[in-house]
């Protein structure tokens, strides 16, 4: 019950109260949407079929494995970045800013630490879930606009010309993997491992973790880094060797486990403190 | 009752409080007195559960802090200078902080505030609130469950002679319910008024305890 009680807090102050937080997203898909459509204009593409699955392709194409050579410059692949680090970003600091002012009288009348913490981890799921249908819906929505096909097929010419990608063989499994079900997973592996090292160090090299995890994610095609099971161009459906699904699912379900454990074991000893009382420098003044 | 056997804290390598060993009975209002840094608020904060000893041990009411509680149960808390949502309104902000354990309804949370001089039908969000208003809130917050452990970390900051004597009166009652009260004050006469027993803190010791 208490457990309960404590995630319809979270919901109601933690995502029903920053709802606001979800506009960006909404505005960033709509402009990479039409962008994206507009483009085929320019292309001369108008006459291919466009479907959702090229977009959602977009967004979470990634980038190619990428080779060090002269003359051969890294570019960062935008719109998935923008994608990840939003997601680290909206899931930062509501929790901390529950164990601090207003936050004391929550924590004190959950009495317990440990449903505190399972609390703020659902919250994390919760909120990268809602996040991520905001960029479904926004593009489903645009799609039924601009008539966009809704089909599970995809333009290859379109794939090949504008988003340099030609992908082997494709099933509609592979497509809703690699398009919804690992983005997601990832995403949330991502900001549970923020959320636990929020308990170690603060707040800021946390959100640094993150965007170290992902933009190392987008130079070097390695399973250690998770960002790389998030990325078409670096899955089995757009390389031979590419990385295999069910590994990217157990390393997201592993890193999801190993963060929330780890948050467990964190919390029990865990000191309530103030900012400022953790550097103790101005305790003398504030006591 | 709480017991503090030998109870340590260092916070990065520097202790904050010093082997205190200290019995706090119900129904007894302790003071707390020392110097800024003395280690009140730590103390308070050990008490709390909101830290835990590096050495010692905490027990209420035969129960171990830490290892068998996360939090003393029946606990009132005003430790920080208060802060609530800023966009409620402070009945709705106590409301919700009541509906977390579902031990009072809407009336004991209307009369906590009526206590502090709040008027629960008041429209106003928090963040139009005086810093007096706030502080009286934070009271209200503390007493709406009608906690046995009442903790108080200068509880008389912000507030007018008005809420002075309103907060006179929750004490009174607090006493006579058998509330153990644990509170400091930077106002020495008023915390003699208070408390039962005077505790002076100095380098995170109890230096003196003086029974009135």
């Amino acid at each position: 019950m208490r457990l309960y009680r404590l995630i319809r807090y979270d919901i109601k102050n933690g995502i029903c109260s920053r709802l606001y937080l979800y506009v960006p997203a909404a505005i960033l898909c709509s402009v990479f949407t039409i962008g994206f459509y507009m483009s085929l204009q320019n292309r001369n593409l108008e006459n291919e079929k466009l479907t959702i699955i090229n977009i959602l392709l977009y967004f979470f194409e990634g980038k190619e494995p990428f080779s060090p050579e002269l003359g051969n410059a890294f570019v960062f692949p935008v719109v998935w970045l923008f994608i990840f680090l939003y997601s680290a970003f909206l899931t930062l600091n509501y929790p901390y800013s529950n164990l601090t002012g207003y936050g004391v009288q929550v924590i004190t009348r959950t009495k317990s630490r440990k449903l505190w913490w399972l609390s703020k981890c659902f919250w994390v799921f919760l909120t990268t879930f809602l996040y991520f249908a905001v960029w479904y819906l926004v593009s489903l929505v645009l799609s039924l606009i601009l008539h966009i096909d809704l089909s599970i097929q995809y333009s290859e010419r379109i794939c090949a010309e504008l988003l340099d990608m030609k992908l082997q063989s494709v099933q509609a499994g592979s497509v809703w993997i690699s398009l919804v079900i690992l983005p997601v997973m990832t995403s949330v592996a991502v900001n549970l491992l923020q959320l636990c090292l929020g308990l170690f160090f603060d707040r800021i090299y946390c959100f640094l973790a993150s965007a170290v995890i992902l933009f190392a994610s987008t130079y070097f095609q390695t399973p250690l880094l998770i960002g790389n099971f998030a990325m078409v161009k670096r899955s089995v459906m757009y390389q031979e060797n590419g990385m295999d699904f069910t590994q990217g699912i157990i390393a997201c379900v592993a890193l999801i486990i190993l963060s929330i454990g780890a948050g467990f074991w964190r919390i029990r000893k865990y000191d309530i403190l103030k900012k400022h009382e953790r550097g103790l420098q101005q305790e003398a003044e504030d006591d | 009752m709480i017991k503090l056997e030998n109870v340590s804290k260092s916070i990065k390598g520097k202790t904050v409080i010093d082997g205190i060993t200290q019995t706090f009975h119900g129904g007894i209002t302790y003071g707390l007195k020392g110097i800024n840094g003395s280690g009140k608020t730590m103390l308070m904060r050990l008490i709390s559960g909101l830290i835990y000893p590096t050495a010692g041990r905490i027990e209420i009411r035969g129960k171990e802090l830490g290892k068998d509680l996360s939090f003393p149960e029946n606990l009132g808390l005003l430790i920080e200078n208060p802060a609530f949502l800023d966009t409620y309104t402070g009945f709705d902000n106590l409301w919700l902080l009541a509906s977390l354990n579902n031990k009072v309804g809407k009336t004991e949370v209307r009369e906590a505030l009526l206590k502090t001089g709040l008027n629960p039908e008041d429209r106003r969000k928090y963040k139009k609130y005086s810093l007096g208003m706030k502080q009286r809130l934070g009271i209200a917050a503390a007493i709406m469950e009608k906690p046995q452990i009442l903790i108080l970390d200068e509880p008389l900051n912000a507030l007018d002679a008005e809420g002075v004597a309103l907060f006179d009166k929750i004490i009174r009652e607090e006493k006579e319910k058998g509330t153990l009260i644990i509170l400091s004050c930077h106002e020495e006469e008023k915390l003699r008024e208070y408390s039962d027993v005077i505790l002076t803190m100095e380098n995170g010791k109890i230096k003196n305890r003086e029974e009135l």
